[in-house]
């Protein structure tokens, strides 16, 4: 396939069948954005496509351009026969007045900016080669193999690696256990080598940059599904979407952290959506958006496994005496597991041992518990750098805000619990973990804390939206 | 879960009236504007650095002292003079770090000049500029502090922090490593310049819009500023925003005017400007890597890209050397087990099999038709040609020697021991 025409392709096609699905899966309900279709639509259709190469793979088939084409094609059309012969429900649109003037101005303004800022990054992303380390040292090594043999040939550890011939083709990467981390984000680029018929190419980085864009729109189109006005929504896309450690990581394309962020995000946003709109098509989206997530990194395992916790605590509606009560019982636990450790063989998965020494967790890895302080690094990561703009400060006023008026989180409360179990468990690791020293010397932390990005937005502006309505129904009164 | 309607409720912002939001937007830029005021008022009169040079400097009214271009003498490397006296710098001396000096005697005390400005044109990212001198205290000592990117217009920075910009200067300079490009840098002046506050807040502000490109930690922080700045940027946004809201705060209380929506603009408004610092960063690199690599092939990038030695290396072997992607190769090279060389190295020559670990062969595991790359020299490792064996530690295994280039040597395992 040509390169251009090709790309465009890989870009559209997953598009049109993951929104074409979405499109599908949130109209059985009256409470859809079609922004929020957009951006689902992309993550999904992309899903979508790493899993027919994997079916591709375990059928003994090359891996082939037309073959995952035609497959997406024809899922896209099943979406829109189901849908010709069960129509959308008519979305529920909230009532919005006529933009005023101002609003138009500061949109449009803000709008340039988000221009401007993209322009600036499709230019560096698509001049620039491959550049960041662990991209070309990690991921991208698979796909350019791949690409070259036309099927997912095995990478193994050294001692497999060297205990196997030339001709079974068996691999390993630069890193040591590089071969065993998930392989979504390999299988993102090997779609794009595919489509544009080289290995060799910034365009096959292009959707670096989209995946950002798509959640902007998700974001977008989550706020509006809570009566946000577009000003407000518009403001929160672009606070997210002009982040620069967002943006460095779809100029520097190639690592896949952007990729677990936007995953995780488009999950809890799901799940914010089935809190308020009480429809079942949003929880599942919200889990689908999970197994995608927990294929793209190892960390990615966690952090979908925090969509599912945060699904579980969103559907048992307890009283908060019931759930003080049930965290203290899992304190409790927690304590006489570590007092007096536990160690399994999970078949299939491996060893799980828990002590107050060491946390052993399948597919994870193995980690001496003792604690490291790393304050200053985590003050100048947060509040210093400007990876994040001045958001943790906003977080941080958000967060005094909302204890002293708690009615602020109404329908938030799926965003805060997630937000909060992640950083609980970002602390854990950084603060109780030898992954301290990549806090201290800065070379990972902010690629952990880019994944509670989208979720924290999303919490800063839907308070602020409560504090607006408050305001207003104040002044009604 | 029973479906909840979606709240329709028009909210303060859709009835704010055109004339509402300009009355907003002016009370947040007031605010803001007694935030600011309040704020640098503040730092300069509390500030240590101030306060310090005044006291250490010498005698009062000190002008700058300019040092043109030409005035520089070549030590290492080489320069011509431009028509406006300007210093060129148009070669650079070969060797671990190419790079070239150029200083002139002074005799200035460090105490009465607590800044520089330099006025440099033509910088990039690919060559390093630090301003270098001497003292009378430690005359065979060179000390420096790196000169950063911020564009062709003159630029302040503080000397007056580095611990051993003090006493009597005897030598300064500047030293200048990496590669130039075909557009040289050129050295315009150096202007020694007094304390004083307006040169204090030019040097953070230069700071600020300093543009350091991209490096491999730059998807891992973002600083926003050289380390250890003056003044880091994003606290500092975030005090002017802060300062806003308790005005405005204070407003409400006395005065209860409508402050809701100044209260947001208090914040997006530094916001903004924040993200206009970092979209200038953004803007100088893009230009930069327009010039780099517009109008390439992805060879061509390549080739003037980050180890461009490396990546011609690798294609010489992958087109030239190499059978088709299917052998199993070994790269042995002295640095760590993830130095960044041998990595780029394996990198390159995708789609081939390597084995990326360990400097010395492992004969328990090489295979007859196996490769050995040894990239670089390794210690220890040799190729004894009368025999055709690469020989350590008292080990030997009998390789053919296949290709010979100066980044290093490919070898074929053909079996036996």
């Amino acid at each position: 396939m040509d390169l251009w025409p090709g790309t465009l392709v890989a870009i559209l096609l997953p598009w049109f069948t993951g929104s074409a699905w979405t499109y599908w899966l949130l109209s059985r309900g009256s409470h859809w954005h079609p922004a929020a279709v957009i951006g689902h639509g992309y993550l999904l259709g992309l899903f979508a496509t790493t899993m027919i190469m994997r079916c591709f793979q375990w059928a003994g088939l090359q891996q082939s351009f037309w073959g995952t084409s035609l497959c997406l094609l024809l899922l896209g059309l099943l979406a829109i026969a189901l849908l010709y012969l069960n129509p959308a429900k008519t979305r529920t649109k909230p009532a919005e007045h006529p933009l005023m003037a101002w609003q138009k101005v500061l949109i449009t303004l803000l709008m340039a900016l988000i221009a401007l800022r993209y322009a600036t990054i499709f230019q560096e992303l698509l001049l620039r080669p491959l550049f960041p380390w662990d991209a070309w040292m990690n991921w991208a090594p698979k796909a350019l193999v791949w690409f070259h043999h036309g099927e997912l040939v095995p990478f193994r550890s050294q001692a497999e690696w060297l205990a196997s011939p030339a001709e079974a083709l068996v691999h390993i990467e630069g890193a040591r256990n590089a071969w065993k981390y998930p392989v979504g984000v390999p299988l993102v680029q090997l779609w794009g080598m595919l489509a544009a018929g080289t290995s060799d190419h910034t365009v096959i980085y292009l959707p670096w940059a989209l995946i950002i864009l798509a959640l902007g729109a998700a974001l977008y189109g989550h706020l509006k599904l809570m009566g946000a006005p577009s000003i407000l929504a518009t403001t929160a896309a672009y606070a997210l979407l002009n982040m620069p450690f967002v943006n460095v990581h779809s100029m520097l394309a190639g690592y896949a952290d952007l990729w677990v962020t936007v995953a995780f995000g488009c999950a809890i946003y799901a799940l914010g959506a089935w809190h308020y709109t009480g429809r079942w098509t949003y929880a599942l989206l919200a889990l689908i958006h999970a197994a995608f997530c927990m294929q793209l990194k190892t960390p990615g395992l966690i952090i979908g496994g925090i969509v599912v916790i945060t699904l579980l605590i969103s559907s048992l509606q307890f009283r908060m005496s019931t759930w003080l009560g049930l965290a203290a019982t899992a304190a409790a636990i927690g304590l006489v597991v570590a007092f007096f450790g536990i160690d399994i063989e999970i078949p299939s998965a491996g060893r799980l041992a828990i002590d107050s020494k060491q946390i052993t967790v399948p597919y994870i890895g193995e980690f001496e518990i003792a604690f490291h302080n790393v304050n200053q690094a985590m003050l100048q990561v947060l509040f210093k750098m400007i990876n994040w703009n001045i958001h943790w400060y906003l977080l941080l006023l958000a967060a005094i805000a909302l204890m002293t008026r708690r009615e602020m989180a109404k329908g938030l409360a799926t965003e805060l619990v997630s937000l909060v179990i992640t950083l609980l468990f970002l602390f854990f690791v950084y603060y109780f973990t030898e992954r301290s020293e990549f806090a201290l010397d800065f070379t990972q932390v902010n690629r952990a804390l880019v994944y509670s990005i989208p979720v924290s937005v999303m919490l800063v502006f839907g308070l602020l939206l409560n504090w607006v309505r408050g305001v207003q129904e104040g002044a009604d009164k | 879960m029973s479906e909840a309607a979606v709240d329709s409720t028009a909210d303060v912002a859709e009835t704010l009236s055109n004339r509402g939001f300009v009355v907003a937007l002016a009370w947040a830029v007031i605010a803001l504007g007694l935030s600011a005021i309040i704020a640098v008022t503040c730092y300069l009169l509390l500030s240590p650095d101030l306060k310090r040079f005044e006291d250490a400097a010498s005698r009062g009214n000190v002008k700058p002292w300019k040092l043109e271009g030409k005035d520089l003498i070549p030590r290492m490397g080489n320069g011509e003079t431009t028509s406006d006296n300007a210093l060129r710098i148009t070669e650079l001396e070969p060797g671990l770090d190419k790079r070239a000096i150029f200083s002139r005697r002074a005799r200035l005390k460090a105490e009465d000049y607590p800044f520089l400005q330099s006025q440099i044109s033509d910088l990039h990212p690919d060559l390093l500029v630090y301003f270098i001198w001497r003292t009378e205290r430690a005359p065979e000592d060179v000390f420096y502090q790196r000169i950063y990117w911020t564009g062709d217009t003159p630029k302040l920075q503080m000397l007056g922090g580095h611990p051993e910009w003090r006493g009597k200067i005897t030598e300064v300079g500047i030293d200048a490593y990496g590669k130039l490009r075909d557009y040289p840098t050129a050295v315009e002046s150096l202007t020694f310049m007094p304390n004083s506050p307006a040169n204090l807040l030019r040097s953070i502000w230069a700071e600020w819009t300093a543009v350091e490109g991209w490096t491999q930690k730059s998807a891992h922080h973002l600083r926003g500023t050289p380390p250890d700045p003056i003044l880091p940027v994003t606290p500092v946004v975030a005090a002017w925003a802060g300062g806003a809201l308790i005005i405005l705060g204070l407003l409400w209380l006395f005065n209860r005017p409508s402050v809701g929506t100044s209260m947001v603009l208090a914040v997006a408004i530094p916001w903004i400007s924040l993200d206009l610092i970092w979209q200038n960063w953004l803007s100088t690199q893009l230009k930069d890597t327009r010039h780099l690599f517009a109008g390439k092939t992805m060879h061509e990038k390549l080739l003037v890209d980050w180890e461009g030695d490396l990546y011609q290396y690798a294609h010489h072997l992958k087109t030239s050397v190499l059978p088709e992607p299917g052998v199993r190769i070994f790269l042995l090279e002295p640095g760590p087990l993830r130095g960044y060389r041998r990595l780029k190295m394996q990198y390159f020559l995708l789609p081939h099999n390597i084995f990326n670990f360990g400097q010395f062969p492992r004969p328990e595991s090489v295979l007859p038709g196996d490769y050995l790359l040894v990239l670089g020299e390794v210690d220890g490792l040799d190729f004894d040609s009368s025999h055709s064996a690469l020989t350590w530690n008292g080990k030997t295994l009998p390789v053919e020697r296949i290709d010979q280039h100066t980044l290093g040597s490919l070898y074929r395992y053909g079996g036996g021991s």
